[in-house]
């Protein structure tokens, strides 16, 4: 790694600056993020941007009251003019407090990287999105439009603090995505399909951009021939390549530490109670080397880990901050969070994932008499204090005496998260990973969702057919 | 510490750009948000937040590249200049493609920042915050916990100058007071949320937001699932905003050329009924994204886009005006420093009718008042599919009844301006930019038990 962006001495003198009336806890936050971003649409190149951004946000903590603010003058005379006017910000003066010395730590790395993309001309990133572009024009004559968007993020942090953390870490996110519409006559429709990871251009090794447009060219040309979803109460397939929306908005902002410590969410206070079936498990883990939502340290400095969430049914932990393991007296699980130097830290998912089970996915989907099948979820909502959530089916059909039958569109499936978790009635034995960038209060993150086939014996579906 | 003026560096940077031949146009945005968080009659956070960068924008053998730093320094501001212009040759190429040329700019007709804003003290904008929250709880002995009661201040300027000879800038201010509190009945819960906006804090009615807020949440309280059919509808002014903005995308002339735009080819058509008349308006006064210019630092002006119920016009920048050769530029808009501007609202504007929405519950008569969506980001803005999940109430012989939720609202936005039978006079202004009365729509289908 290159040399820190501030110095240990010079972060010593900020911190006990900050301290100089008091307070608990002093922490710097350096973010450096360098990014390319191309877009490839008409079959030109329309958009191509460059850049960096690098600053700090500075938080002090002083018993119950937070305060932050943020700037991108990294020199030291800057840092502490800053610091000393966060320390005014405290109401009353009490006496310094002083940093414990650093003990240094360099995040353990997660993901690798083996084709560094800021070594690969442009013209390379260009073609990669040519070649999406052509593949999905070839692959039906309805396809009217191929939309195609690369970008690399290069995001490094370094975090220091008064309990004398020091650490550092540097993940480097590609994405790949790709989106057709198609049309006959004045039926049209659209499908989107994303590439990412926390890894270099070896991605689209893994995942050509052809394979992408190719597939997004078919649900989109499958949607134009989809009947409307039905509208009622139905049971669902939700196949292991449909990713794990439902998982991330039926549990996983409910098991949020400030949802918790607030007693908002519908899981507060039900550690060791049953909360889903038997055979569901739900763990987020920010350790999956390559994964989108993986990195060595949080944006507190705590390591990532591997959370048990769920296990077998019953609700085992919660996904914290330093602050809301604090204030629940526990530990960070390193999911402590920020979109930028310009945000405060609060607990985020990482990769959330329902593990695999023992059923066949073929079986589950054989046992289902008349039922709808989702191969692609889209976006999501939930109200946490209700529990209640949405998601959206990107890619669904009607089964029919055990077989898929005709594609459906524009499907929502909607429930209670812990309502449908303990009407889950087959796991099946395989995964399948989709990736997201994740909203809340204001902030985004890099995630991905996780989850094996799933059969719910019943849930409602919106959809307009009468 | 640096100290330069920015009007000297974008000086500075535009004299370097017409020294080597360069077209091209530099973003400066300087805006800081305060903030003041408390929860349970005690201050959670306070903060301070400033966004400040350059985006720069160069012309380049018929392409277009653009390039931003945080660093305002006169090297990063060079090295990023040159990345412009080494991206910009992988692009286009295409004609129309150029830099805006300057037009006259009138400022706007009514302040857009606050005098004010300076003499609110830190002390006086907790003690506005806490009244949010003491208001809530006063409302109703239900309301028991508080996610968040915050005020936040907003107060910015923005810089656009090319070698073309524009030189914009406009300063502005919006103080936000918010609110999401929990009313709690047995073992249930619900959520309600509420914000409003002013230009400065002190215009803020905190017990309003408070009462409002708590409102919301006790009307959800033993929410039962809604019927399943189709059946009218009367959309609150703020699903209704939801839903415009959803659809707002889609007048957005680059996407019409593009072809993916459900309005492409049907300018001069009926697509809404004759009550709907939707304008973009960034001279509203009072209105959240008023402002003098626009992303490329054009005059902005109001743009009629559906007049009873037939599509009038779309929105424009330079680029899409010149490769259509119709329309205005002025609609640019900039998300960031660091991304390049695109083609987008202001203040989108459904304009009202003469009913309040007590009257579209009449007309309803039987049916559902949907008062909370979610999943307004999965709406589909090519084809205007919607599938949304809703909370609200049960409309039985004109009047509001049981509270419903679980509610799966499924239809397009297009067939929904169609059948939108009365537009109400309650206009409300929102936070997004833009307002929106409520509405009732003769028939959508709604999905529950």
């Amino acid at each position: 790694m290159s040399d820190p962006p501030i110095s240990r001495d010079t972060a010593c003198r900020i911190l006990n600056t900050m301290l100089s009336r008091g307070g608990d806890f002093a922490e710097i936050f350096v973010e450096s993020r360098i990014e390319t971003a191309l877009s490839f649409e008409g079959e030109t190149l329309e958009v191509a941007c460059t850049g960096r951004d690098r600053g700090v946000g500075l938080r002090l903590i002083d018993g119950d009251v937070t305060c932050f603010a943020n700037g991108n003058d990294l020199t030291e005379a800057a840092l502490v003019e800053q610091g000393r006017t966060l320390a005014t910000s405290l109401v009353g003066d009490r006496p310094a407090a002083t940093a414990t010395p650093f003990e240094p730590r360099d995040a353990r790395r997660v993901s690798t990287v083996r084709v560094d993309p800021s070594e690969e001309p442009v013209e390379r990133k260009v073609e990669i999105l040519r070649r999406a572009d052509r593949a999905g024009r070839e692959y039906d004559s309805r396809v009217e439009q191929v939309g195609a968007r690369y970008r690399d993020t290069l995001r490094s942090v370094l975090i220091a603090n008064s309990e004398g953390l020091w650490a550092r870490d540097e993940v480097l996110y590609v994405t790949l995505s790709v989106s057709v519409v198609a049309r006959d006559g004045d039926n049209v429709r659209q499908a989107h399909k994303a590439a990412s990871g926390t890894c270099g251009l070896e991605l689209v090794e893994d995942q050509p951009p052809e394979s992408l447009a190719r597939e997004a060219a078919r649900v989109a040309c499958l949607q134009l021939d989809a009947d409307p979803a039905p509208a009622g109460t139905f049971t669902v397939v939700l196949s292991s390549k449909a990713g794990g929306t439902m998982v991330h908005e039926a549990c996983g902002h409910g098991l949020e530490g400030d949802f918790i410590h607030k007693g908002l969410s519908v899981y507060a206070g039900r550690i060791g109670e049953r909360v889903a079936s038997e055979r569901v498990t739900v763990i987020d883990d920010g350790t999956l080397p390559g994964k989108r939502g993986s990195f060595g340290v949080d944006d507190e400095g705590a390591p990532s880990e591997k959370t048990v969430l769920i296990d077998h049914g019953i609700l085992k932990g919660y996904m914290h901050s330093r602050e809301t393991a604090h204030r629940l007296g526990q530990r960070s699980t390193g999911n402590g969070r920020r979109q930028s130097y310009r945000h405060l830290p609060i607990p985020r998912m990482r990769n959330t994932l329902i593990a695999p089970g023992t059923d066949d996915p073929a079986s589950i989907l054989a046992s289902v008499e008349d039922g709808i099948l989702v191969t692609d979820m889209g976006g999501g909502e939930v109200d946490i204090v209700s529990g209640n959530f949405v998601f959206h089916c990107t890619e669904a059909y009607r089964i029919r005496h055990g077989k898929v039958a005709e594609p459906l569109r524009d499907a929502i499936l909607t429930g209670t998260g812990p309502d449908i978790l303990a009407r889950i009635d087959r796991v099946g034995s395989d995964l399948g990973f989709q990736v997201g960038t994740c909203g809340k209060d204001g902030q985004g993150v890099p995630v991905a969702d996780a989850q094996p086939t799933l059969r719910i014996p019943e849930i409602v579906v919106g959809g307009k057919s009468r | 510490m640096r100290d330069e003026p920015f009007e000297a560096i974008l000086a500075r940077t535009l004299e370097a750009m017409r020294a080597s031949g360069t077209a091209g146009e530099i973003y400066l945005e300087d805006s800081r948000q305060s903030k003041v968080a408390v929860s349970d009659q005690t201050v959670e956070s306070l903060s301070d937040r400033r966004d400040l960068g350059i985006g720069i924008r160069v012309f380049e053998a018929g392409g277009v590249g653009f390039a931003f730093t945080t660093d305002l320094d006169a090297d990063a501001v060079r090295v990023t200049v040159r990345a412009a212009k080494e991206i910009a040759r992988h692009t286009g190429p295409d004609d129309a493609w150029r830099l805006p040329e300057p037009v006259p700019v009138e400022p706007l007709p009514f302040p857009n920042e606050d005098p004010e804003a300076a003499s609110v003290s830190a002390v006086d904008r907790i003690e506005i915050a806490m009244t949010i929250e003491q208001a809530a709880r006063a409302t109703d002995p239900r309301i028991r916990k508080t996610r968040e009661a915050a005020l936040e201040d907003y107060a910015g300027r923005t810089w656009v100058a090319s070698t073309a000879g524009i030189s914009a800038s406009y300063a502005y201010s919006r103080a936000v007071g918010r609110l999401e509190v929990t009313a709690t009945e047995g073992d249930r819960s619900q959520v309600g949320y509420h914000i409003e906006f002013a230009l400065g804090a002190a215009s803020l009615d905190p017990v309003e937001i408070g009462r409002l807020g708590a409102i919301k949440a006790l009307a959800k309280l033993g929410g039962e699932p809604a019927k399943t059919g189709r059946m009218p509808v009367v959309l609150d002014r703020e699903i209704v905003m939801g839903l415009m903005d959803a659809l707002s995308p889609a007048f957005s002339a680059r996407r019409v050329l593009k072809g993916t735009s459900v309005l492409a080819g049907r300018l001069g058509e009926r697509i809404a009924s004759s009550a709907v008349r939707l304008v973009d308006d960034p001279k509203l006064p009072g209105g959240f994204g008023s402002a003098p210019v626009d992303g490329e630092g054009l005059a902005t002006r109001c743009v009629p886009l559906i007049e009873e119920g037939r599509l009038e016009g779309y929105l424009h920048d330079t680029f899409s005006h010149l490769k259509m050769n119709a329309g205005e530029p002025g609609n640019s808009v900039r998300h960031s420093y660091d991304s390049p501007p695109g083609i987008g609202t202001m203040n989108l504007v459904l304009l009202p009718g003469t009913e309040p929405s007590e009257a579209l519950a009449e007309r309803a008569c039987d049916g559902v008042w949907v008062k909370e969506v979610m999943g307004l980001h999965t709406v589909d803005p090519i084809t205007g599919d919607f599938s949304l999940g809703g909370s609200g109430r049960r409309i039985e012989n004109g009047k509001a009844g049981a509270p419903v939720d679980r509610m799966a609202l499924s239809g397009n936005l297009l067939e929904l301006l169609a059948g939108i039978e009365a537009v109400g006079s309650d206009l409300k202004l929102f936070t997004g930019g833009g307002g929106a009365p409520s509405v009732l729509v003769g028939e959508l289908s709604v999905a529950g038990s």
